[in-house]
């Protein structure tokens, strides 16, 4: 105990690195830290600096890359329960962006029917999904975190088959799994410096914190869009989902086809054309991808079961 | 000449690794659905030999059109459809493998096995964190933090109804495996 005391009071006398100095090189020591070392010693490296949390500016610089280590290290280790709050606030928006359900119980339930027979085979095959059909004239479908997934109208009717509705609903699943939203916003907060995500919660004091953290999601799921990569991957893993489940992995190939074909035609602001990558590009990786399934088309599309249910939408 | 006999070596001893490294790895598969079945017979419709739980290491002795013939650990044979279950261990035993085969041992051995990012894995088939029987039950309509960020943020009573009754839909075990079987999809397939 006294040693440490000494220690601090020797560093505090005659620091072995400089505030100016540590400034100069911030950048070299925050890519140092995290690349060669654990985050844990990053923090003591500003513990040194400055050992009584006294300057605002080296402890937002602390927070940020605590905030980056745990998004490199162990992202977005949210329970459940909090993770499926933020999700559940945010279906609250997405209603209201994009409109109330369609009005018919038994095409809602078909809908969960394809989703759920998919996030079966899912690697989070363990927590529950709800989808749901919303009265939209922007062709778009989107997952909120915990398993909440939107499908619009107008998506619903473009599209030919069970197979198809089945590959946009296995992309929407995909990014639940990868917690791909709880990753993005976990990152805008470490460049920030605001900690993690899982500190976020809805009691008494960081309610603040809870609905800045919901609006930041909100520009990022139905604004701005998630990181190309991640849909990139979101659609790879859907090929692989659907697949698996016994769907024609195909049918999303062909929903990016037709999405392709009325580029230009349509609304973009708020629909798949502004929130997701380029469908040229995603074309070309979903093309590559489908050779790994060589007896892709042998599988199930579903057309006459699906069409029956697409009548229903058109009444 | 010497050298030529080095590099044909290193080769051939390349290839040999990397066929007996890929037997390896077809010799198990792990469940990686839930409700997933051993079957008699290569059909759904034929007797169930045992419930599976998530994560069970299964030996493979064949694959035929979609089935893989398995044997348990408890010795019991049967057939299971192939997206039920994944080529790649769960997470826990990945990462003691891990220790073995990468360059910097388990320090950075999650983080290289992902595309993205550090807890995204290959997931066609991963498992992240599950025990055997952790499902969590179905909602049944708004959470009480869902109600708390609704009065939060005044949100319109329509809009509130309507996710309501989305956490309301509910799904059975049975509904989705006459739904599966109507459809021919999966282990229902002709």
């Amino acid at each position: 105990m006294n040693i440490q005391k000494n220690n601090t009071q020797k560093l505090n006398d005659k620091p072995m690195i400089t505030r100016r100095y540590f400034f100069k090189n911030a950048f070299s020591f925050t890519l140092a830290s995290l690349i060669f070392a654990k985050p844990l010693m990053a923090f003591n490296l500003f513990d040194i600096i400055d050992p009584e949390g006294k300057s605002e500016k080296i402890q937002k610089a602390k927070k940020i890359v605590q905030g980056a280590g745990k998004f490199l290290s162990t992202s977005t280790d949210l329970d459940y329960q909090s993770e499926f709050a933020i999700g559940e606030s945010l279906a609250l928006e997405g209603f209201r962006r994009y409109g109330l359900a369609v009005n018919d119980h038994k095409l809602q339930k078909y809908v969960n029917l394809v989703g759920n027979a998919i996030a079966l085979n899912s690697s989070r095959s363990n927590i529950p999904f709800y989808f749901v059909i919303v009265d939209s004239q922007l062709k778009n479908a989107f997952s909120c975190p915990g398993g909440i997934i939107f499908i619009s109208s107008d998506l619903f009717k473009l599209m030919n088959d069970e197979a198809e509705l089945a590959g946009v609903l296995a992309h929407e699943i995909e990014h639940v799994c990868q917690k791909h939203a709880l990753q993005s916003i976990q990152r805008a907060r470490a460049l920030e410096g605001l900690g993690d995500i899982a500190e976020v919660t809805l009691k008494s004091k960081d309610r603040k914190n809870f609905t800045n953290a919901i609006s930041g999601l909100q520009t990022i799921l139905f604004d701005r869009g998630l990181d190309k990569n991640m849909e990139y991957e979101a659609d790879r893993l859907a090929l692989n989902l659907s697949y698996r489940t016994g769907y024609d992995p195909k049918g999303l190939i062909r929903v990016l086809k037709k999405l392709k074909s009325q580029e230009g035609q349509e609304v973009t602001i708020g629909s798949w054309f502004s929130t997701h990558p380029p469908l040229d590009s995603r074309l070309q990786k979903t093309r590559s991808e489908i050779a790994r399934y060589p007896d892709a088309s042998s599988m199930v599309k579903s057309q006459d079961r699906f069409l029956r249910y697409k009548r229903r939408l058109k009444v | 000449m010497c050298l030529k006999k080095t590099i044909r070596i290193i080769i051939v001893s390349f290839f040999v690794l990397l066929l007996f490294n890929s037997a390896n790895a077809d010799d198990y598969v792990w469940v990686s659905s839930m409700n997933a079945k051993l079957k008699k017979e290569r059909s759904a419709a034929s007797k169930t030999l045992s419930n599976l739980p998530i994560h069970t290491r299964l030996n493979v002795k064949s694959l035929v059109k979609r089935w893989y013939f398995v044997e348990t650990s408890e010795g019991v044979n049967g057939w299971i459809y192939r997206g039920k279950v994944t080529d790649i261990p769960p997470k826990e035993e990945k990462i003691a493998d891990a220790s073995n085969n990468n360059l910097f041992g388990n320090i950075f051995g999650e983080m290289m096995e992902s595309d993205i990012e550090s807890d995204t894995h290959h997931t066609d088939r991963s498992i992240r964190g599950l025990s055997a029987d952790n499902r969590y039950e179905k909602k049944k309509g708004m959470t009480d933090e869902g109600k708390e960020y609704a009065r939060m943020t005044a949100a319109d009573q329509k809009y509130q109804k309507a996710l309501d009754n989305l956490l309301k839909m509910n799904i059975t075990d049975k509904e989705l495996n006459v739904f599966l079987k109507q459809g021919k999809i999966g282990e229902y397939a002709q």
